[in-house]
């Protein structure tokens, strides 16, 4: 006999095992942090919803094999606060593939509560389950952008990666002088106005300001951002995070984006939140504050507001991971694929890879690099 | 059986629809044959929800009962008298 049922704090030793495989690690081996990282993203408040919770398929014999990770998001659709559900990270042990434990747990939570699930992170397997069960591909994020700073890194890392197989290239700074040459014909013009770190407090400014674009908006509040910063802080992505909040010349707020940043490596955008008349502007700020960063390459999705502006700015689109919606109400599902739904990759799982070394401090905290950037006469960087 | 226990030979019907699979034999394990992966039993469960009339359970879905055409057939008679899970 076997089981669906919510994840509990027991269960994380045993989920941080199945995590192995993904990891490319030995499940024998302990893997510290990752226990308490799924407890702060997926059991203790604020982040997680306990009417909507990450489960577990239990097996009588063998445990814990399958899990599936819930990270619900309250928002509001027009004036009515509703719900979003996002799934993953999904791991099922390999020799419980076969019996469909992976599409019997996203059945089951695709059934909660919630007013919409969404992941905007899948690959051809799971978004062929998840369209069976009904769900609804959103073409437009499906399709990724990528500005090149740094050429001759780019295509020696996409060399490396073709080779072995790695998407890290060690030493990837012995690179930089021969990409210093195109750089300065690469690299984005200095944007007027300025930029600061991004706080709870003028993100929910921004987004509360966004009505009239975007009928489906994020509610967050100061405690759950704090919180939700602090975890996207502390993981394994390949960089750190940089989170910008963007002023016009006035002074007023223009706009804001999130993403992480690998100096010689990609900085990759989790989301760019501004209003459209201002999309342009808040991107040019996003592609100098990367290439004054020592990004290579800047990769985001294709959001509705950002289309327009991508081109002109020497961007190229590509094949990025699966968006997916599911509702009961169409109007819900309508909303996203018409891109009037503001969903951030901070949301769902895209940065969700639990750190097992210990955590570093985010760059935009950094007293020694912002007074290195200001000596260089770059952009301030927000300390 | 019951009257209202879908036939075996409606079941082995609905998965050579569904899925493109010839059963050769009632009691043949589909797992074990690898006629039935993820995507397969998702579309499995949908068509047999939509033929039959049937929900069948979210939590405790057996799929140790779900292995056959003759157990497929037998878990949605069950179903339909327990209202759920059989």
């Amino acid at each position: 006999m076997t089981a669906i049922r919510p994840l509990r704090e027991a269960d994380l030793e045993a989920v941080a095992a199945l995590y192995a495989e993904l990891d490319k690690r030995d499940p024998r081996l302990p893997a510290p942090g990752y226990a308490e990282f799924f407890q702060r993203v997926m059991l203790d408040p604020p982040l997680a919803d306990p009417e909507i919770p990450s489960l577990v398929y239990e097996d009588s014999k063998d445990g814990v094999v399958g899990f599936i990770g819930s990270h619900v998001r309250p928002f509001h659709y027009r004036d009515k606060p509703v719900r979003l559900a996002c799934s993953g990270p999904m791991v099922v042990h390999p020799d419980h593939r076969p019996r469909g434990v992976g599409a019997l747990l996203l059945r089951r939570f695709i059934s909660g509560p919630q007013d919409a699930t969404f992941n905007d992170r899948m690959l051809d397997p799971v978004h062929d389950m998840w369209t069976r069960l009904g769900g609804t591909t959103d073409f437009t994020t499906t399709i990724g952008w990528v500005r090149v700073l740094g050429p001759v890194s780019v295509s020696a890392t996409r060399a490396f990666r073709r080779l072995t197989g790695r998407y890290r290239i060690p030493g990837r700074a012995i690179f930089a002088p021969a990409d210093a040459l195109s750089r300065r014909r690469r690299r984005p013009p200095r944007p007027a106005g300025a930029v600061e770190l991004l706080e709870g407090d003028a993100l929910i400014e921004l987004v509360g300001g966004l009505g009239r674009e975007f009928e489906l908006r994020p509610d967050y509040d100061e405690r759950f951002l704090r919180t939700l910063f602090g975890s996207m802080e502390s993981v394994n992505v390949d960089g750190q995070l940089v989170r910008s909040l963007v002023r016009d010349e006035s002074g007023g707020i223009a706009g804001a984006y999130v993403m992480y940043v690998a100096p010689h490596g990609p900085a990759e955008v989790l989301t760019v939140i501004a209003p459209t008349a201002n999309a342009g502007f808040v991107l040019d700020h996003l592609l100098f504050e990367a290439a004054t960063r020592k990004a290579v390459e800047v990769r985001g999705r294709v959001e509705a507001q950002l289309f327009p502006h991508l081109q002109s700015r020497g961007c190229r689109l590509s094949r990025d991971y699966w968006t997916i919606v599911q509702s009961r109400d169409r109007e819900l599902v309508n909303a996203v694929l018409s891109g009037r739904a503001l969903l951030n990759r901070f949301d769902g799982e895209w940065w969700m890879r639990p750190r097992p070394e210990p955590t570093l401090a985010p760059l935009a905290v950094s007293p020694a690099l912002a007074a290195a950037g200001n000596l260089l006469g770059e952009i301030p960087i927000p300390v | 059986m019951s009257e209202q226990n879908p036939p075996v030979d409606r079941v082995i019907a609905l998965i050579r629809e569904a899925l493109t699979v010839e059963v050769p034999d009632p009691d043949l394990d589909l797992v074990e044959a690898d006629l039935i992966d993820s995507l397969a039993l998702v579309s499995l469960i949908t068509e047999v929800e939509t033929a039959f009339g049937v929900e069948l359970p979210l939590e405790d879905f057996d799929i140790e009962k779900f292995r056959s055409a003759r157990q497929i057939a037998e878990y949605v008679d069950a179903a339909r008298v327990s209202g759920g899970a059989p």
